[in-house]
Order: C-alpha cells, then structure tokens, then sequence
C-alpha cells in the first residue's frame, strides 16, 4: 500500500511541476509589423487597395475580416480621412525576422471615387474591431490618381519592371514599356501624384527610372502625358512579388504590440 | 544461383540510378535557370559525384553527412506562362484572373540516389529529416499550410491576346549527403534546396 501511495505521490507531483513550468513559460508578445510604401493607384470601378501587414500571431482577431467595425485611413492631423470598405483579407506568405514568424496579411479595400487626385503623404490606417480595440498604423503614402485617358497614341506590347541594381528593398527602380508605334512625342511620365520620373526611349522600348526612395513601391499605374496635350493611362499592374521584404527593409519597419 | 546474380544485379542497378525525385515546386521544369556560379544538381556528372562523395563517406554510428557544393547561390529563372488570354469578339473586355496557390510553391526541393522526399498535404521536406542537418537559413522555410490568393485585373482590347508571365530571383543549395545507421550506409544521393526571393511579372499583349 505504501508503494502505491509513494508512487501517486511522484506522479502528481512530477504532473504539478509540468503544469507550473508550462504555466511560467513566457508567452511571445503578440505584435504586428508595418512597412512603409508608395500607395498609388489609378482610379477605376472595383479597384481595392492592398496593405500588407505582418503579424507573429495569425489567430488575431485582427487577421480576420469580421472582426472589423471599421476601417479608415487619414494623414496624422486627420485633416484628411477616408472610411473605407473592407472587401477581405487574405493570409500571404511566411518570413523569419528577428527570430520569429510573421505571416504576411493583406487587407483588401475599396477604394472610392473621389473624382478628383487625392494625396496623403503621411498615411495612416486606423482599424478598429468589434471587441473595441483599435489601432493606429503608419502605412506612408497614398497618392489616388482620377485620370481619364484620350488617346492611344502609344501603342504598347509588353510591360515589365524590376529592382534597381544592388538594391534589395521590394522596390521598383526600372520599368520597360516596349511598344510597336509610338505616335506623339511624350513630354511627361508619371506613377503617381506629383510623382514625374525620368524616362528615355530606346528602340521600340521607353525605360522609366525611377528614383530611390525609402519606401516600397511594386504595384503603380502609368500616366503618360504627350506633347500634344493627350493623356494616355496603363492602369495598376504588380509588377514583383517579394519573399523578403522583412529582412530588407530594416528602418522602414514599424512594429506594434497587439493585445 | 543465377537468380541470385540477377537479384543482386538488379538491386545494384537501382541503388546506383541517380534517379531524381521532386517536390513542390517543380523549378526544373522551368524555362530557364541561371546560376553566375556553380551548377544545378542535375547538371552533377559521375565525377562531380565520385568526388564529392569522398566528402560524404566517413562511417558514423548515426545519422547524416553532409558536404555543400553550392550555399546559397542567387539565381535567376524564368518560370512558366501564368495565363494566356484572348479578345476575339468586337468590344473590349475587362479581364479579372485569380491566382489562387500555396504559398510553399515557392520551396522547391530535389534529391537523387537514395535520398527521399516526402511531401504530405501539409509539408514537404527531405526524408529521414536531411533538413535538420543541412542547417539552412530560416529564408528557406515555409508555411505550407498558407494560400496566396492574387487579382489582376486587365482591358483587353479585341482582337487581342494578353500574356502574362513570370521570372524572378531565388536562392540555391546543393550537394551530397549520406546517412549512416550503426555505421552502415543507409542513404546516399544528392539533394538540392531551390527558394524564390523575388517574382517579376512581365505582361504582354499582341494583336491575334
């Protein structure tokens, strides 16, 4: 008899000191990380904006569409915000930063016809979900174009962009547009808002540099503007898709604590 | 005694086939792979083998050998054609594709000889755990689990077929392994770990 109470004495024992060890591991916080990006898009009926967010923890109401009571973005003074409508958010690829998994989560949103360009240098995205959290996310910079274009004056074939030569960020530094007839002279190229770049024309092929910045920038539409006063418009293409835009993009992180 | 011959002739034969087994992405279907330096695993002759398996052939009472001939070499590719469609009615059209694909297509593992690769619903891996022994960089793990879901949108012209394709950047390592089991060689083959960094797409359009 005494062997047995000896042996469920160690049992419950050695089972209580699991339980306590268990119970006094240290949880990893959750958190959620930003990046800064160049938005920009060229207005057009069921276009939706994509930011993508990285959580370490994807059972967070804040990776599930119905958890949201509403969406907003606005520049830090709120002088300007725009309330949204949230379309879905789908969970994207995994990256190892700083000894943890983050799972990449894109939030699809409709952006809305403003009927005129619309720019937030200083963007920030204020999500507030049902069980009353809210939070504050500096996303960078929107620049909504509401352009329409009149000509094909410019009649293009392919389209393709890429990286700057040593540079690692998931940002564009060249874009190619190849074309068979090009028929005015074109005075302008812009990707966004106030955003002209710099472009030279090489055999059937003009090529778009565009300037290094500390923001990311893979998905932007193409405004071409020609000596004849005629706007031609290529809308919003993602150019490149990035598995390591947490482990390239350093200061460009911002990191939030989620409850 | 000439069934024995046989049998062990024929035993011989499939252990030395270098036989190549594949999972995940299948990125040697690719059109192309570039390497600046160094060389993929199937381009690995019978010498390459016979001397990297010098490497390789050190008895231990357990587990694996390993010898890296390419760490993490950046490569370029260009994959296959994403989608192809066309306009031949008289008004254009607005175009919506869905990509719908899990994200571990972005892993892509091979391996010859007499080393396996397993791959279940959830994860692909190398058999016999060669993963854990190689000690790669947390770059080449992945979520298998995870679906990654994009749009494009597009106005095609009529009398117009757009094209869409892909290329990208990606990362290489490869070499020979081989494990022992109380000293006695159990496995031994190549095995090449394939990871896509960066995907460009290139959209063209022409008339029909």
């Amino acid at each position: 008899m005494k062997h047995v109470v000896f042996i469920f004495s160690l049992v419950v024992i050695v089972f209580m000191m699991a339980l306590l060890i268990i119970n006094h591991q240290e949880k990893v916080p959750m958190r959620l990380l930003s990046v800064q990006k160049y938005y920009s898009y060229l207005y057009e009926e069921g276009i939706e904006m994509k930011v993508s967010l990285y959580v370490n923890d994807i059972d967070h109401p804040i990776a599930y569409a119905l958890s949201y009571d509403k969406i907003e973005l606005m520049n830090a003074d709120e002088s300007k915000k725009l309330e949204m409508s949230l379309d879905k958010i789908t969970l994207g690829y995994e990256e190892s930063y700083l000894n943890e998994t983050y799972h990449e989560m894109t939030i699809h949103m409709f952006l809305p016809d403003l009927g005129e360009n619309y720019v937030i240098e200083d963007l920030f995205m204020h999500m507030v979900l049902l069980d009353g959290q809210d939070y504050l996310i500096s996303l960078g910079t929107l620049s909504l174009m509401s352009i329409s274009s009149d000509t094909n004056a410019l009649d293009w074939t392919a389209l393709e962009g890429h990286k700057a030569p040593d540079l690692f960020i998931s940002r564009l530094g060249i874009i190619n547009i190849e074309y068979l007839n090009l028929e005015q002279p074109i005075e302008q190229i812009r990707i966004g808002i106030d955003y002209s770049i710099s472009f030279e024309t090489q055999s059937e092929k003009i090529i778009l540099t565009i300037p290094d910045e500390d923001m990311l920038l893979d998905d932007v539409p193409i405004v071409i503007y020609f000596s004849d006063g005629a706007i031609q418009t290529i809308a919003n293409f993602k150019y490149m898709f990035d598995y390591e835009i947490l482990k390239e993009s350093g200061l460009l992180i911002t990191t939030y604590a989620l409850n | 005694m000439k069934k024995i011959v046989f049998l062990v002739l024929f035993v011989a034969c499939f252990l030395g086939s270098e036989l190549i087994a594949l999972g995940s992405t299948n990125y040697q279907s690719f059109e192309s792979i570039t390497l600046p330096s160094g060389e993929l695993l199937e381009d690995f002759s019978d010498d390459d083998y016979k001397t990297y398996y010098k490497k390789v052939d050190k008895r231990k009472f357990m587990g694996w050998n390993v010898y890296k001939v390419n760490s993490n070499v950046k490569i370029t590719y260009v994959s296959e054609t994403l989608f192809s469609y066309y306009n031949d009615g008289y008004t254009a059209i607005d175009y919506t594709y869905t990509l719908d694909r899990k994200v571990s297509s972005k892993l892509g593992l091979s391996a010859t000889g007499t080393i396996g690769i397993k791959t279940s619903a959830e994860k692909v891996a190398f058999k016999n755990n060669l993963d854990g022994s190689l000690k790669l960089s947390a770059d080449y793990t992945v979520s298998t689990e995870d679906k990654e879901s994009y749009e494009i949108s597009l106005k095609v012209d009529p009398g117009t077929q757009v094209d869409l394709y892909i290329y990208g950047e990606g990362k290489i390592t490869n070499g020979v392994a081989s494990r022992y089991f109380f000293w006695i060689r159990a496995d031994r083959g190549g095995y090449e770990v394939f990871v896509v960094t960066t995907e460009y797409q290139r959209l063209e359009k022409k008339k029909i």
